[in-house]
């Protein structure tokens, strides 16, 4: 499926900034470098962006930079897709969460329904440990709600998702990446997975 | 709390180091370092080779430095050779010699006197190239960048006629930019001035236009 794309002279046009804003905003990783699509037109080489996704990275680029450093716009913009939104009807299209999934934990939700880029990474865990075949749908549900309630307080800082089971009886934790985590010997960790790399997968999916 | 205080490590002759943490690096001789290398200050005279990636607050180079991951410096000063294989990224970079990078060379203030081989994009706020050899990149993007060649490359031309100073490059896009002995498929600007001796494809610009009589440009289109 095509996204929309946006020509780097048009968006230079559309947002009025320069070639010099722009590849200074690229260096200070302002702007993702997967963003930089590279196509071959009839006038050569010639870079697209995703239109939605830099449109309105650079608005807040510009809203922000009049108060703050770009270093410190750089340490606001989070790794998560903020401005991200996709309709339930669009994202079954796109086959990146299996059916069964969906229609287990969204089934309620009708077609229109706009999913923020959290939610949509809460369905991908949950797809992910579903597919591996560690996880059953009850407690994906646990799951579901474990994200839902606790994933945003971290702001975007690294936290990694661990599963663990003990006696047959499972619990969900999130902690913080850098954080060291022990365990008694009863307890089999089923899962530990990097919030951070399914943030990346799954941008690298959606885009 | 307060960090603790960095190390220093001054290497004189002939050594193999594992890499590590440290406040200023000096070199004199040779050294290797068989990882990662984070300092605030290092400064080579000789030959030195970072297996790994080099992370410094400045790097002064008199001498031949290799960088087998990436380069993230703030300051990058002096004469020599310098090869980065993966992408090269410095708030000013001020160097005589040739540097030679397998990725992106992004920079600030990026002024040369010598020659680059980029294999990919070359970005700069402010670019002023003085080329005394040949430069190839890929792609170069920015704010005001000016490209001449150096007057010293007629004299070497005088003994070593296969190295003349010259660019060639894919595309170049920037706000303001200055060429002189280039070759590039399509140049895009607002401010362009095509010099002496180029070869251009197509050059789409916004404002002004000044072509050299001794420039062949195909096409050009000006932009509303």
């Amino acid at each position: 499926m095509d996204r929309d794309l946006i020509s780097k002279k048009e968006l230079l046009d559309t947002t009025g900034i320069s070639y010099g804003q722009l590849y200074r905003w690229k260096r200070k990783q302002l702007i993702p470098e997967e963003w930089f699509i590279r196509k071959s037109t009839f006038t050569g080489q010639e870079t697209f962006f995703p239109k939605d996704l830099i449109l309105a990275r650079i608005d807040k680029i510009v809203n922000m930079k009049d108060d703050l450093s770009l270093d410190q716009v750089a340490g606001k913009l989070s790794p998560l897709l903020q401005d991200y939104e996709l309709r339930k009807a669009a994202f079954v299209e796109r086959n990146i969460v299996s059916l069964v999934a969906i229609h287990q934990f969204a089934g309620k939700d009708p077609d229109h329904t706009v999913y923020s880029f959290e939610m949509l990474l809460y369905f991908y865990v949950i797809d992910k440990l579903l597919q591996t075949g560690e996880m059953t749908m009850e407690e994906g549900e646990r799951l579901l709600t474990v994200l839902r309630d606790h994933f945003p307080k971290f702001e975007g800082k690294p936290c990694d998702l661990i599963f663990i089971r003990k006696m047959g009886v499972s619990s969900f934790l999130l902690v913080s990446s850098d954080a060291h985590v022990y365990f008694d010997n009863g307890i089999k960790i089923v899962a530990k997975l990097p919030m951070v790399e399914l943030i990346e997968q799954l941008r690298g999916k959606l885009i | 709390m307060a960090e603790p205080r960095k190390q220093d490590l001054k290497i004189i002759g002939e050594t193999t180091s594992s890499g590590g943490q440290f406040g200023n690096v000096r070199i004199t001789g040779q050294c290797t370092f068989r990882s990662d290398l984070d300092c605030n200050r290092i400064s080579c005279i000789g030959q030195t080779d970072v297996q790994g990636n080099l992370r410094a607050g400045e790097l002064k180079l008199t001498g031949e430095a290799a960088v087998g991951g990436t380069l993230d410096a703030g300051r990058v000063g002096g004469r020599g050779q310098l090869n980065v294989s993966s992408r090269l990224r410095g708030e000013q970079i001020q160097f005589t010699g040739e540097i030679k990078v397998g990725d992106d060379c992004e920079a600030g203030d990026l002024a040369m006197l010598g020659a680059f081989d980029v294999h990919g994009l070359v970005s700069a706020e402010r670019l002023e190239l003085k080329m005394l050899g040949s430069c190839k990149a890929k792609e170069i993007g920015g704010g005001r960048l000016v490209v001449r060649r150096s007057r010293k490359s007629a004299l070497i031309h005088l003994f070593k006629p296969s190295s003349v100073g010259s660019l060639v490059a894919d595309s170049i896009e920037g706000d303001v930019v200055e060429l002189e002995h280039t070759t590039a498929q399509v140049v895009r600007g607002n401010h362009v001035t095509i010099g002496a001796g180029c070869q251009i494809g197509r050059v789409e610009y916004t404002q002004t236009l000044d072509v050299h009589k001794n420039a062949v440009v195909q096409e050009m289109v000006r932009q509303a």
